[in-house]
């Protein structure tokens, strides 16, 4: 008897837990994803949204007063830097590979705009994993597509390359009009957006730029400049210590861009143009704050004197973990700079305990790729290298309140 | 009062242990389970059922579908392997790495098909090798070693994750050939839901129903089942226990190693810290094998039914996620479901134990003189 | 004395005994410590400065927190607590919850958030007796999904007051409506006082340092010389004999759970406060790393042998490996080799030279 009862009670207890998921999802379809914006063709558009034009209603969306969470312009493109010439020898030429991916790339031939315009084209965006910081690139992707009436969907693989294929393939079998796809890793992107690009599916990047290979089969760029923003920071930290001093650094995940572009290019860098600025020790901590203070402790017992600067990959947790190790030493002489700019960098930054932080508007960065295709159903020519960054700044305490409320 | 109401459930419970129905019922439990979660799935969104849902879904199974294979067989023997996760990462690099060596040495694309299939089959055995060398190092110290299999396979994760990066030097491998690549994923049929079958498909099948044979069908197999049910028993009954554990290890780690092999050259590339965010797959696993029936203990389990579990997992993740909600439901759900299955194993455990024991023909025998007692006083 | 040697001779088994078993079975790991100084010493002179050696112990505080409580676990004969890690996370999201009361209501809402959660692990492992580790999986798995779930996927500042930092949460949503005023609360000196947490100095130390050690000395106390913690020690080694000696096995596991998420949630509030935000992804990690330098301290998963010492021994010997492999200048990911290969070979020396000495089986 109790095991029957057992039995049909947990499948009563499944089905009712499922059938209150679902309830929520009817619900509140807005919380989490399908972000069916002011429907405008919600429905019929998932197949066959080339049926009828809204190309001059389109072209005359206003988006230029659109405005994110810390009151920042949301919808302007940043400095899109040149492509500096090739290098021929052999790791320059890795890092340049990495750092202008996509900027010469011998595209095969586009998938072409149908130029019918934006409303209502089915827009799905791939995202990276459940985070934060992911939390408010969708607030800022959903604000633009609120603002361009896109029906717009979000797809998160919480950081599982095998979730992300099966959202791809997703993706192709419901023919969706464009895929906003932000690899998870560079390499992996090259199949992905092959794919895609076989199916007959247009898309891009962003967040993250894959390998030159990849771009091949994407329309254009949208990504933070980590490169560009990381030697403006490197500067900016040499020139406070007359461009002299030991330092040391911890690194983002080994193997991702993040990884090249704010330990590895900082680093040549200074090879380059502040050769004073000697490299100590690279150490790849992860994101645990009691594990980067211990790290940067030893730094402190092994280099003493001559550690003088501390290059972090991230403002949250490593550059809480740096600091108090920093404070605890009585070695506030130290200068850390970090990526990022959540709160905790920011207040860091204005305690005066960090040096300085890079600007990057994580709403932008969810928001400049929905601008992007835009453009491409709206007939404007991209060009075939097309590449648009975020707005680049250095935070510092002099301009850290211009940039407050933080975004995540 | 009390003794009556007892008597009573011992009756119900002996009539219902009799009930062939429901003990099959209670042992195919998973297939009920996913029949149920595709119903309640494709109610809320009836795409769920079309093709290109399922076959995406298919797919995404097939790494943890391997995975749960090799992890199954070490439950029935009794033990954990927690460094699954970690060998999906070494096998696939591996492979990865060895192609591009051996492509070089045998002289690249100018070699032709001949060189490519070579070296293939080259970098498949040596990361397949490396998978066994892993597993028969767990199998030793946990069977000779008596060292408890939780510790020596943690201790192996934490190893073999800064080996993997240390291997590849962090970064992502991908082959300088990709010929191989397409082939494996491209399906034989354009037909909607046949799209499925690839080969990466194919082998899986293969191995799945290989080793459920073996497990269920063989001596050998049957031995493991002892050994995991009880190993004093079967090492009087002359199996060699050790070694029965060693080999299930060695399976483990196999096809682990496979499920990374396969998983990195299916899309070119080899990441050395996949699982290292979301949720990890040694954890689904876990879960799987536990959902699929296989008993904590060991002596017990099928690693058809892992499988299915696998697909019952992802398909209530692909479903939550079709219905808008996010990886906080996913996880929810598993964490649900995962609890119910252990909740209620334990809990008809624990209710044998307490009959363990027990004369059912005695308290029979009591229930009738009470029950005669009362209707002499109700007649009186 | 007399009993051990005739006990040893009627034993059949062989029982050899070298330098290298006896010493270990002695002193364990302060063996390794030892050796692990003696290295230190080589690489650079300010190893053994009182700086350094703070340093490692203040970088381990947080682990050796978490690791005393889930040795309780393990000396119950449980394998371990995989639970930690969210129940760190939701102690700290709970106690920035209600510090806006003030801070000793953050911290017991915290440490009863531990206690229920101990409590509901230990009922279903003490009582219905399922498996530890996956019970704790599974546990995990819905605090997980419950943090997330509430927080829609964002993490709470202790500073932040506005009315988007009621809309999401477990009990903040409540307190909006309860109290409308509540949005007009100055956060600024209660959050300073919430940060503040892991960065007080008592005594020129952090205060987490003394915390661990209050810790582990009332764990020690606990564990060796209660009544308790001979019972635990019992039901660790025996389950079936402890329930014959007429101790309430249901009971004395369920403690050991509820110390567990009560040692996790205090860890968590303070590494809540180190990170200054309270989110999901505080703590990840922190279930086998506790494993990790409890087994290194000589416990062993079958229950019933081991102490805090060793606890301690063990949390030491991790820092002390990663410091000296720092100084030496060694990347992170071949110290996460050097550490599993030495961990291992730990763990089967200990195992080998416990059976050699016919004190253990298992």
């Amino acid at each position: 008897m109790q095991k029957k009862l057992l039995v049909v009670m947990s499948v009563a207890l499944i089905t009712s837990i499922m059938v209150s998921f679902t309830g929520c999802g009817t619900k509140t379809p807005a919380e989490t994803s399908t972000a069916a914006s002011t429907s405008v063709a919600t429905e019929s558009s998932a197949a066959g949204s080339t049926a009828s034009s809204n190309l001059e209603e389109s072209l005359k969306i206003d988006v230029s007063n659109v405005k994110g969470s810390d009151g920042q312009i949301l919808l302007k493109y940043g400095v899109t830097r040149d492509v500096a010439p090739k290098p021929t020898e052999k790791t320059a030429l890795d890092m340049w590979n990495i750092e202008y991916a996509g900027r010469q790339t011998v595209k095969e031939p586009m998938i072409a705009s149908p130029k019918t315009g934006i409303i209502g084209k089915r827009v799905i965006m791939i995202q990276q994993s459940e985070h934060p910081y992911w939390t408010a690139v969708s607030n800022g992707a959903k604000t633009a597509a609120d603002a361009f009436k896109v029906n717009f969907e979000m797809w998160n693989p919480n950081g599982d390359l095998n979730q992300q294929n099966q959202f791809i393939d997703k993706a192709i079998a419901e023919k969706v009009d464009f895929v906003l796809l932000a690899p998870l890793d560079a390499k992996a992107g090259v199949q992905q957006f092959k794919k895609l690009y076989d199916a007959g599916i247009p898309a891009m990047p962003f967040n993250m730029i894959p390998t030159d290979e990849a771009m091949k089969y994407a329309v254009a760029i949208s990504a933070p400049d980590d490169f560009g923003q990381f030697r403006l920071l490197a500067e900016s930290l040499a020139k406070s210590v007359n461009g002299k001093g030991g330092v040391a650094y911890i690194t983002h995940i080994p193997g991702g861009s993040p990884y090249f572009a704010r330990t590895v290019s900082v680093q040549n860098f200074y090879k380059e143009k502040y050769p004073d600025m000697k490299t100590l020790d690279t150490q790849s901590p992860g994101f645990d704050a009691p594990k980067c203070k211990q790290v940067v402790a030893d730094w402190i017992t092994r280099f003493g004197k001559d550690l003088t600067c501390i290059v972090c990959a991230d403002d949250s947790a490593q550059a809480l973990g740096v600091t108090q190790a920093l404070e605890e030493a009585g070695r506030t002489d130290i200068k850390v700079v970090a990526a990022g700019n959540s709160k905790v960098g920011m207040d860091l930054v204005k305690a005066g305990k960090v040096f300085a932080i890079t600007y990057q508007s994580a709403e932008a960065d969810g928001a400049i790729p929905m601008k992007i295709v835009a453009d491409y159903f709206n007939g404007i020519d991209l060009g075939p290298n097309a590449a648009f960054f975020l707005p680049q700044a250095i935070i510092t305490k002099e301009n850290v309140d211009s940039f407050m409320p933080a975004q995540w | 009062m009390r003794k009556t109401k007892n008597t009573s459930n011992v009756l119900v419970l002996k009539r219902f242990d009799n009930s062939k129905i429901f003990e099959s019922l209670n042992d195919n439990r998973i297939y009920v389970f996913l029949i149920l979660v595709f119903i309640i799935m494709s109610i809320g969104k009836p795409q769920f059922l079309g093709p290109g849902n399922i076959v995406p879904m298919i797919k995404t199974s097939l790494l943890p579908i391997l995975v749960g294979i090799g992890f199954t067989y070490v439950m029935i023997g009794g033990n954990f392997d927690l460094s699954v996760g970690a060998v999906i990462n070494v096998g696939a690099c591996i492979v990865m790495g060895e192609f591009n060596r051996f492509f070089a040495i045998f002289g690249g694309d100018a070699g032709g098909t001949k060189v490519l299939v070579l070296s293939w089959v080259i970098a498949i055995a040596v990361a397949l090798a490396a998978g066994a060398a892993v597993g028969l190092i767990n199998g030793l110290l946990v069977a000779k070693g008596k060292v408890h299999s939780f510790i020596v396979t943690i201790g192996m994760l934490t190893t073999l994750s800064g080996f993997v990066y240390t291997y590849c030097k962090g970064n992502t491998i991908s082959a300088d050939n990709s010929k191989f690549v397409d082939i494996l994923e491209k399906p034989f049929l354009n037909v909607p839901y046949l799209q499925v079958i690839t080969i990466r498909f194919v082998i899986v099948v293969i191995v799945l129903v290989f080793f459920e044979i073996l497990l269920l069908r063989t001596k050998w197999g049957r031995a493991l089942l002892m050994v995991g049910s009880n190993k004093e028993a079967s090492w009087q009954a002359g199996i060699n226990t050790d070694k029965k554990i060693i080999w299930s290890f060695v399976i483990s780690s196999c096809t682990a190693a496979l499920a990374g092999i396969l998983f990195a050259i299916s899309m070119n590339a080899a990441v050395p810290n996949y699982g290292e965010r979301g949720i990890n797959p040694l954890m689904l696993v876990l879960a799987a094998t536990i959902i699929g029936g296989t008993v904590m203990t060991g002596g017990s389990g099928s690693v058809v039914k892992t499988a299915a579990a696998v697909i019952t997992i992802q398909s209530i993740f692909n479903g939550l996620i079709m219905m808008g909600l996010g990886f906080d439901a996913q996880v929810l759900a598993a964490g649900v479901l995962l609890a119910l299955v252990v909740i209620y194993e334990s809990y008809s455990l624990y209710k044998q134990g307490l009959k363990k024991g027990e004369r059912v023909a005695l308290l029979e025998e009591a229930a009738e003189l009470k029950a005669k007692k009362k209707i002499a006083k109700s007649n009186a | 004395m007399m009993n051990v040697k005739t006990d040893m001779k009627e034993d059949s088994r062989k029982t050899k005994q070298n330098a290298v078993t006896v010493y270990f079975t002695k002193f364990g790991v302060l063996v390794m410590i030892a050796a692990l100084a003696g290295i230190g010493m080589m690489v650079s002179p300010n190893f053994m400065s009182w700086k350094n050696l703070l340093n490692i112990l203040n970088a381990v505080s947080y682990l050796g927190i978490v690791a005393t409580g889930i040795s309780f676990v393990i000396y119950a004969g449980q394998y371990g607590d995989l639970s930690a890690p969210m129940t760190m996370a939701m102690s700290g999201v709970i106690c920035v919850e209600f510090m806006r009361y003030g801070l000793i209501y953050g911290i017991i809402a915290a440490v009863l958030t531990g206690v229920i959660i101990g409590l509901i692990n230990g009922f279903l492992v003490g009582k219905l007796k399922t498996n530890a580790i996956i019970w704790t999986l599974a546990m995990n798995f819905i605090l997980e999904g419950l943090v997330r779930w509430s927080y829609k996927g964002t993490q709470i500042y202790p500073d932040m007051a506005n009315a988007k930092t009621y809309t999401t949460g477990f009990f903040l949503p409540l307190m909006a409506k309860l109290d409308p005023n509540i949005l007009k609360l100055d956060l600024k000196s209660k959050a300073a006082a919430f940060n503040g947490l892991a960065a007080t100095y008592p005594l020129g130390l952090p205060l987490v340092l003394f915390v661990m050690f209050a810790v582990m000395i009332i764990g020690f106390i606990v564990m060796s010389k209660t009544t308790f913690g001979n019972q635990l020690k019992v039901v660790g080694s025996s389950y079936n004999v402890g329930k014959m000696s007429g101790i309430n096995c249901t009971k004395t596991i369920m403690l050991a759970f509820v110390a567990s998420s009560v040692c996790a949630s205090i860890a968590g509030i303070f590494l809540t406060s180190l990170n200054q935000v309270g989110a999901f992804y505080i703590g990840q990690g922190y279930d086998f790393i506790a494993v990790t330098a409890i087994i290194l301290g000589g416990m062993s998963l079958a229950g019933g042998r081991g102490s805090i010492v060793g606890v301690f021994g063990g949390v030491f010997t991790l820092g002390l490996i990663s410091n000296i492999l720092t100084l030496f200048g060694i990347g992170t990911f071949t110290q996460k080799m050097i550490t599993g290969v030495i961990f291992i070979i730990v763990v089967a020396v200990n195992a080998s030279s416990l059976r050699k000495l016919g004190r253990d089986y298992a």
